[in-house]
C-alpha cells in the first residue's frame, strides 16, 4: 500500500492504495466520486475527466500516486441543486445552467467531463470562439449529441459569465408563414426565408421548424423544455448502474476465447479457484445448459434460440469460456490467467460468402438449437427471407432500362460511452435483483428466467440511468454472467465490460452485401425493384431475421414507382442471414435500415444520372405518398402475421424542398463552377442527397404502459416501463402528461424503470417510445384528468351552479369551470386524499398501435474531395425530417444531430475488420475512430411537421431515421464532386481513390 | 500479480539507479493502460526535465514538456510543430502526455514523430551522456533492458516546416502523412528533409535533398523516393499501392509549398 495525499475538491485527502491504482479507481471506488465515469482504459473517450491543477486530464490513464501533493477537482465540486430546503445555495454553475437549458445533455454520461473541460477553458479564456470551445471539448467523446448543443451551451455560458445577454431558448423558431409556399414545381428554389444558419455565435439552439396546424392551447407539448433529468446529470449524480456501493460486492470477469472456432477439450480451473480472493469460477460444466436468445425482444423471440450462458464450444474470438468472481479486479484477472484450457480448433468461417457453400463447417451443431421460421443451422443459415410483392419479373420486362449494382456495408459498433454494466444481488426476500444498463428491463427478466432457473416473479430488474445504448443494450448481454456468479456465491457481483471487450465481445451492426436490380422507364418511372442481401449475423443469430427484414421493409418500401406501379408496385426482397465465426451482430440504431438505404440511395443516384434525371424529382416521382399502402405491410412483419397499413402522413416533398434550400442545392448540384476551388485543382466540391423512411414501433406488438398517481400538492408520479437511454423520452413523456393534466413539467415526477413497480413496456427500440409509451401516458393522464374533473366539478358545484365535469378544463395547476371559477389541483388533491370520499386519484393505461407510421426525411451532404488522394472532408449535413408533431424541439433536434454524427462515421470512417484468424483490428477508440467535437461538419436540422392521426398528439418517430441517409448522401456528394462511385461503405480515402481510378479508366 | 513499486525521485542522481530496473513514467498516458505488465516504475515528474529554450540556432525541448506545453509555447518553435501536437492528441491527453513519453511509445502514425524525423532531432540521453539521432533512438527503443533516459530533444530551427496528412476524418490517425523541413545551407543552397508516416513502427526518413538540383528534378526525385519508401507499406488500414501513390502526392505537395 502506498500513502497518497492530495487535495480533492478543496479538501485534503489521505489514502493508502495499492500503487497500481489508477486515479479513476481511487476517485470512484475509494472516494465515491461517481461523477467521474469509466468509458475506456486508454484515455481516448475522456469520460473520466477531472481537473488536475485546473487542467483537464483523464483519470483512467494516470496513477493515483501521480497526483500526490496536487489539486484534483471533480464535478462534485461544481454547483448544486438550487433548492436545498432551508439552506441557501448558489445553485448550479452557469455552465451547468447552459447545458440544462440548451438540451446539451442526452445520456449525460459524458456531461460532467464536458462541463469540467468547459470550466477549465472559461477560467482561462472568457471570450472563447467556437473553435476554442470545440478544441476544449475535443478530449471528451460524446456519442449522443453531435456536439452542437454542448458547444452552444459553453458559448452561452461564456456570454452570461461576461454579463452579456443571450438569445432566449426558443428564439429562431421558424413559423409557417416564414416558409416559402411549397409546390413540387418549386423544389429547386433556394429562396429560403430563414437565411443562412446561425454559425457565428452558435447561441441559437432551436432547429428550424415548419409547424403543423395544431392546438394553440398547448403549453407543454411542442415546447423546448429542459429535460426532467438534466439537473442531476449536470451534477454527475450517482445515477448510473455502476454508481453503487454494496458491502461484499465481488468483481466479475470473463475468460474470452482466443480462437474463432473450437471445442473445449479440457478446462482446468483448479488453480484459479485456489487463488486467495477468488470467490467463484464457473465453466460450462457448472451451470445448467439452457438454450436461449440474447436478443431482447417480445415473446416469442422472432429468431433462433442458439446461445448458452457457457458452452463447450466457442464460436468467435471473444466468445465466453469461463466466469470469475473475485474480491478485486486484479485478483479476477489473475484468476483468468490461471485457467487452463485445451481447445480442439475447428475450421472457421470468416467470409459470409463461404457460410452456405457445400461442405462448409457447421457453426451451430448443438442438438438443443430451436428454429425460427426458415433458420437452418445445417447450412449456417440463421434466417432467410423471400418476399415478392406484385409481379417483379413482369415489371422488369416492362422496363425501358434494367440497372444493376452491387454494394456493401460494414460491421460497426454502437460505441455508447458507458460500457455494458450490471450489478446483481439477492435482496432480503431472496429475490434476485439485476441492476443493469439495459434498454429492455422486462425482456431481461423474462428471458433470463429459464437460464437462471428462477421464475420471473423472483427476479427484479432495475434500470437506472443509461449511458447510451443505441441498440447495443437491447441485448441481454452481461446480466446472466453476474447473475450466475451471485447465485454461485450468494454475494453481490458487479460486471462491467472494458472498452476492448465492447469491441470484440458485444454486438454490432450486421454487415451486408447487397445486389440491386431496378427496372426503370425512360421517364423515370420505376417498374420493378429488387434487392438481394447476404447478411452476416456472426456467431449467433440475435436479431438475425428482424434486422435484415427491416432492411427491405423500410428501404425497399420507399420507392414504389409511379402511375399504375404506384397502385401495384413490383418489389422483391430476398435475404440470407448466415452464421460466421465473427462476433455476433445485433441491434444498432436504425436496425437494418441504414444497411438498406446505402444501396438503395446510391442506386437511385446511379439511375438518375444514367437516365439524366434530376435526382430529387426522380426520387419524388417514385416515392411513397400519404394515402398509399406501405407495400411491405401485407408481406412481412418481423416474423409475425402481416396486416395492411396505410400511410397517413408524408412530408417528404416539403422535406426535399426545405433541405434543398438549406444546402443551396440549385446553385451547387452538378455545377462545374462551384465544384472548383480556386488555387486548389486537386480539390473538388460536391453535394448529394438521399431520402429516407423509417418506422414507428412494431404494429400490433409493441406495447407500453404507464401509471400516474396524484400527490397532495397537485404533483404527479409518472411511472413508465419505457427506458430513456439518453433520448429524452422521460422528458417527452412527462410533457405529454403535463399537457393533459394542465401542469408544468416540473410537477411530473418521472420514474423509469423497475419491473417490480413500473408498468410493462417492451423497452426502448424500434423508435417507439414517444409514440407508443407516449400514447399510454396520455391515456393514463386522461384517466387521472377525468377523476380530477369529477372532483373539481363537485367542489365548484358546492359553491353555486352545478357544473358538468366534462366542461372542466385543466390548466395552470387548476381546474377551470366555463364561468371562470377554479380550484387548484392542490385543493383537489387534498380533498381526494384527506377531506371527503377519499380516494387515490390515479390512472393506468397501455397502448399498442395497429400502424407503424413512417417518418420521412431528405438528407443532404456537402463534401470536398481530394481527387489525388481520395480524402473526403464532409463540410455540411442538412436533414429535413417529417417526424410528425415535435413534442420537444430541443430533444428532437438533439436526436437528429447525434444521429447524423453517428451516421457520418458510418459514411467515412467506422468499420470493424478481422484478420485471417478472426481477431479484431479495432479494439479501442484509437483505431475505431468516432467523430470528436473539433472535426465536425456544420449540422442543420429542419423539422417539417405533419399530424399523425393515430397518436393523440400527432407524433411519429425521430430517433432512428437520422442514421439512414447520411452515408448515401455523402456517397452521392462524392460522385457529384469527382465522379467517384463508391459502392462499399465507409468511403475511406483508399476506396474513393480506387473509385476515381476506376472512373478514370472507364472514361479512357 | 507481482508486487509493484512506484518511485518518484527528486533528482537525476536519485532516478538513474532506479531506472536500471524501473520503467520511466512521463505522463503515463501510454504506460498506465499497460500497468499490469509493469513491476516497477520511476515517475520523472520531479526531475525538472521540462522547459523549452533557444540557444543560437538550436531549439532544446525538455523530455518532460507536455504536448500542451509545446502547443502553447510562443513563437520560439515552429508553428507546424505546435499544430501537430494538436493533431497528435486531444486536449485532455495533451495536458499530461510528455514529449519523451510520446516519442518512446508512438508508432509510425504519430504526427509529432513524423515532424520530429523531418527536423532531424537529436536526443540527449543519460546516464553516460550521449546524443543520438532520433532515427537511432527509434531503432534502439525497442531493445529490452535499454535503461536510458531522454533528457532533451534538440533540433536546428528550420527555415520552414510543413506537415500534411491523409486520414479518414480530420483528426483521425493518418493513413499517410508527410513532413518537410527546409533549411538554408551556405550560400543559396537549400536542404530539404522529408519524412513519411502513417505506417509501421516509426516514420521513415527520406534521403536529404539539396536545393542545388534543378527544381523539376528535385520534385521528381522526392516523389519517387516517397513512393519507393512506401512501396511495401501495407497493413490493415491501407494497401501498399495506395500508400505509395499518396506518399508521392504528399511529398510533391509539400515540396511545392516549400519551393514557392
Amino acid at each position: 500500500m502506498r500513502p497518497i495525499q492530495f487535495e480533492l475538491n478543496g479538501q485534503e485527502v489521505d489514502l493508502k492504495l495499492p500503487p497500481r491504482t489508477t486515479l479513476l479507481t481511487a476517485l470512484r471506488d475509494h472516494l465515491g466520486m461517481y461523477g467521474v465515469k469509466h468509458g475506456c482504459e486508454t484515455g481516448e473517450c475522456g469520460a473520466c475527466t477531472v481537473l488536475l491543477d485546473d487542467h483537464p486530464v483523464n483519470a483512467c490513464v494516470m496513477l493515483a500516486a501521480q497526483v500526490e501533493g496536487r489539486e484534483v477537482r471533480t464535478i462534485e465540486a461544481v454547483g448544486e441543486h438550487p433548492q436545498q430546503g432551508w439552506r441557501r445555495t448558489e445553485g448550479l454553475d452557469p455552465i451547468q445552467v447552459a447545458f440544462v437549458e440548451t438540451g446539451a445533455i442526452q445520456c449525460g454520461y459524458c456531461t460532467p467531463a464536458m462541463i469540467l473541460t468547459a470550466r477549465s477553458l472559461l477560467e482561462r479564456e472568457s471570450t472563447p470562439n467556437e473553435m476554442d470551445v470545440r478544441e476544449a471539448l475535443s478530449g471528451v467523446l460524446c456519442r449522443c449529441t453531435g456536439y452542437l448543443k454542448p458547444v452552444q451551451a459553453v458559448l452561452r455560458a461564456a456570454a452570461r459569465m461576461r454579463g452579456e445577454a443571450v438569445d432566449p431558448i426558443g428564439e429562431g423558431l421558424i413559423l409557417p408563414e416564414d416558409f416559402h409556399p411549397v409546390s413540387s414545381q418549386n423544389l429547386r428554389g433556394d429562396d429560403w426565408a430563414g437565411g443562412e444558419p446561425d454559425l457565428v455565435t452558435r447561441t441559437r439552439v432551436m432547429p428550424r421548424m415548419e409547424l403543423a396546424t395544431k392546438s394553440e392551447t398547448w403549453r407543454s407539448v411542442g415546447r423546448p423544455l429542459p429535460k426532467v433529468d438534466a439537473v442531476k446529470l449536470v451534477q454527475g449524480k450517482p445515477a448510473f448502474t455502476s454508481d453503487i456501493e454494496m458491502r461484499g460486492m465481488l468483481v466479475a470477469k470473463v475468460l474470452h476465447s482466443p480462437v474463432a472456432h473450437a471445442r473445449i477439450k479440457r478446462i482446468d480451473v483448479s488453480k484459479a479457484r485456489s487463488i486467495p480472493g477468488v470467490a467463484a469460477v464457473l465453466t460450462w460444466e457448472d451451470i445448467p445448459r439452457v438454450i436461449y436468445s440474447t436478443a431482447g425482444q417480445s415473446d416469442p423471440i422472432p429468431g433462433p434460440l442458439d446461445s448458452f450462458s457457457l458452452d463447450s464450444k466457442v464460436r468467435f474470438v471473444g466468445d465466453r469460456v469461463a466466469f470469475v468472481a473475485a474480491e478485486s479486479e486484479a485478483i479476477a484477472i489473475e484468476a483468468l490467467e490461471a485457467i487452463e484450457v485445451d481447445f480442439e480448433t475447428l475450421p472457421s468461417i470468416l467470409d459470409p460468402a463461404e457460410a452456405m457453400t457445400d461442405g462448409a463447417q457447421i457453426i451451430h451443431d448443438e442438438t438443443e438449437y430451436v428454429h425460427f421460421a426458415d433458420s437452418d443451422p445445417s447450412r449456417n443459415l440463421a434466417a432467410q427471407i423471400h418476399i415478392d410483392i406484385g409481379d417483379v419479373e413482369n415489371g422488369f420486362q416492362e422496363a425501358d432500362h434494367i440497372i444493376e449494382g452491387t454494394y456493401e456495408v460494414p460491421k460497426v459498433q454502437q460505441a455508447h460511452i458507458e460500457p455494458h454494466v450490471v450489478v446483481t444481488y439477492w435482496d432480503e426476500d431472496d429475490r434476485l435483483v439485476i441492476r443493469t444498463s439495459t434498454q429492455v428491463p422486462f425482456h431481461v427478466r423474462r428471458q433470463l428466467s429459464p437460464v437462471l432457473n428462477l421464475p420471473p416473479k423472483r427476479i427484479r430488474v432495475i434500470k437506472p440511468r443509461i449511458g447510451g445504448g443505441f441498440g447495443g443494450k437491447q441485448e441481454v448481454l452481461l446480466e446472466d454472467v453476474a447473475a450466475h456468479l451471485t447465485i454461485a456465491t450468494g454475494r453481490p457481483v458487479r460486471f462491467e465490460y472494458t472498452r476492448e471487450e465492447e469491441f470484440f465481445a458485444s454486438r454490432s451492426r450486421h454487415p451486408m452485401r447487397i445486389q440491386m436490380k431496378t427496372g426503370v422507364n425512360e421517364d423515370g418511372t420505376i417498374t420493378a425493384n429488387e434487392m438481394r442481401v447476404l447478411s452476416d449475423t456472426g456467431a449467433y443469430g440475435c436479431h438475425a431475421l428482424t434486422v435484415t427484414g427491416n432492411t427491405g421493409h423500410k428501404a425497399m418500401a420507399l420507392y414504389v414507382g409511379d402511375g399504375p406501379y404506384r397502385e401495384s408496385p413490383n418489389i422483391r426482397f430476398y435475404a440470407d442471414v448466415v452464421y460466421t465465426n465473427t462476433p455476433p451482430s445485433g441491434a444498432y440504431r436504425g436496425y437494418g435500415v441504414p444497411q438498406g438505404f446505402w444501396p438503395v440511395e446510391r442506386h437511385m443516384e446511379r439511375i438518375a444520372r444514367q437516365l439524366d434525371l434530376d435526382p430529387i424529382e426522380f426520387r419524388l416521382k417514385n416515392a411513397l405518398r400519404a394515402g398509399e399502402m406501405q407495400p411491405f405491410s401485407t408481406a412481412w412483419s418481423e416474423g409475425r402475421e402481416p396486416r395492411p397499413e396505410t400511410i397517413n402522413t408524408c412530408g417528404l416533398v416539403d422535406c426535399a424542398r426545405q433541405g434543398a434550400a438549406a444546402i443551396g442545392w440549385s446553385k451547387k448540384f452538378n455545377n462545374p463552377t462551384w465544384r472548383e476551388i480556386p488555387g486548389k485543382p486537386h480539390l473538388k466540391r460536391g453535394v448529394g442527397v438521399a431520402f429516407a423512411m423509417h418506422g414507428t414501433a412494431i404494429p400490433y406488438l409493441d406495447m407500453g404502459g404507464a401509471s400516474i398517481k396524484m400527490n397532495d400538492d397537485g404533483s404527479f408520479n409518472l411511472l413508465v416501463g419505457a427506458t430513456d437511454l439518453g433520448t429524452g423520452s422521460d422528458t417527452v413523456l412527462a410533457q405529454q402528461a403535463a399537457e393533459v393534466l394542465g401542469v408544468p413539467i416540473e410537477d411530473i415526477i418521472v420514474y423509469s424503470s423497475d419491473t417490480d413497480f413500473t408498468p410493462f413496456d417492451k423497452g426502448a427500440y424500434a423508435s417507439s417510445t414517444t409514440y407508443i409509451s407516449g400514447a399510454a401516458v396520455t391515456g393514463a393522464a386522461q384517466k387521472v384528468a377525468a377523476r380530477i374533473q369529477d372532483r373539481a366539478a363537485r367542489l365548484l358545484s358546492s359553491e353555486g351552479e352545478k357544473i358538468d365535469p366534462l366542461t372542466i378544463k385543466l390548466a395552470d395547476r387548476s381546474a377551470w369551470a366555463p364561468d371562470g371559477r377554479s380550484v387548484t389541483l392542490t385543493e383537489v388533491a387534498l380533498n381526494a386524499l384527506h377531506h371527503e370520499d377519499q380516494e387515490q386519484i390515479m390512472g393506468v393505461d397501455s397502448f399498442v398501435s395497429p400502424v407503424s407510421p413512417p417518418p420521412f426525411a431528405a438528407q443532404f451532404a456537402e463534401v470536398v474531395v481530394d481527387v489525388e488522394t481520395g480524402q473526403i472532408l464532409v463540410e455540411k449535413l442538412v436533414m429535413a425530417v417529417d417526424s410528425g408533431v415535435i413534442v420537444n424541439p430541443l430533444t428532437a433536434s438533439g436526436q437528429i444531430e447525434g444521429g447524423m454524427t453517428q451516421a457520418l462515421g458510418y459514411a467515412v470512417c467506422e468499420e470493424m475488420r478481422y484478420d485471417q484468424e478472426g481477431r479484431p483490428r479495432e479494439t479501442d477508440f484509437g483505431d475505431y475512430h468516432i467523430f470528436a467535437a473539433h472535426e465536425m461538419p456544420v449540422l442543420e436540422t429542419i423539422f417539417v411537421e405533419t399530424v399523425e392521426p393515430s397518436h393523440p398528439f400527432g407524433v411519429k418517430a425521430v430517433a432512428e431515421i437520422p442514421m439512414d441517409g447520411v452515408a448515401p448522401a455523402v456517397g452521392n456528394a462524392v460522385l457529384d464532386a469527382c465522379g467517384a462511385d463508391v459502392a462499399v461503405a465507409p468511403a475511406t480515402p483508399e476506396r474513393v481513390w480506387m473509385a476515381l481510378r476506376t472512373t478514370s479508366s472507364d472514361q479512357n | 500479480m507481482s508486487d509493484f513499486k512506484y518511485y518518484r525521485p527528486q533528482s537525476l542522481d536519485e532516478a538513474l539507479p532506479l531506472l536500471k530496473s524501473g520503467r520511466p513514467l512521463g505522463g503515463g498516458t501510454a504506460l498506465t493502460p499497460r500497468i499490469s505488465q509493469v513491476d516497477e516504475i520511476v515517475d520523472l515528474s520531479e526531475l525538472n526535465l521540462g522547459g523549452v529554450r533557444i540557444e543560437g540556432d538550436s531549439t532544446i525541448i525538455g523530455s518532460m514538456v507536455t504536448l500542451q506545453d509545446l502547443l502553447e509555447t510562443p513563437e520560439s518553435i515552429p508553428t507546424t510543430l505546435r499544430n501537430v501536437c494538436r493533431q497528435e492528441a486531444a486536449w485532455n491527453i495533451r495536458n499530461v502526455a510528455t514529449l519523451g513519453g510520446t516519442i518512446m511509445s508512438a508508432d509510425g502514425r504519430s504526427p509529432v514523430l513524423t515532424v520530429f524525423q523531418a527536423l532531424e532531432v537529436q536526443v540527449n540521453l543519460v546516464p553516460d551522456p550521449e546524443t543520438l539521432s532520433l532515427g537511432e533512438l527509434l531503432k534502439r527503443r525497442i531493445k529490452p533492458n535499454w535503461h536510458r533516459l531522454i533528457t532533451e530533444f534538440v533540433f536546428q530551427s528550420p527555415d520552414r516546416l510543413f506537415y500534411t496528412q491523409i486520414s479518414r476524418t480530420p483528426m483521425d490517425r493518418p493513413i499517410v502523412c508527410a513532413a518537410l523541413a527546409v533549411r538554408s545551407g551556405s550560400g543559396q543552397d537549400l536542404s530539404i528533409q522529408v519524412s513519411l508516416g502513417g505506417f509501421g513502427p516509426y516514420p521513415i526518413l527520406l534521403p536529404k535533398y539539396n536545393g542545388d538540383l534543378p527544381l523539376e528534378k528535385t520534385s521528381v526525385e522526392v516523389k519517387s523516393a516517397a513512393q519507393e519508401a512506401f512501396s511495401q507499406a501495407e497493413d490493415d488500414f491501407a494497401s501498399a499501392a495506395y500508400r505509395s501513390n499518396v506518399a508521392g502526392v504528399l511529398a510533391g505537395r509539400l515540396l511545392g509549398e516549400a519551393l514557392k
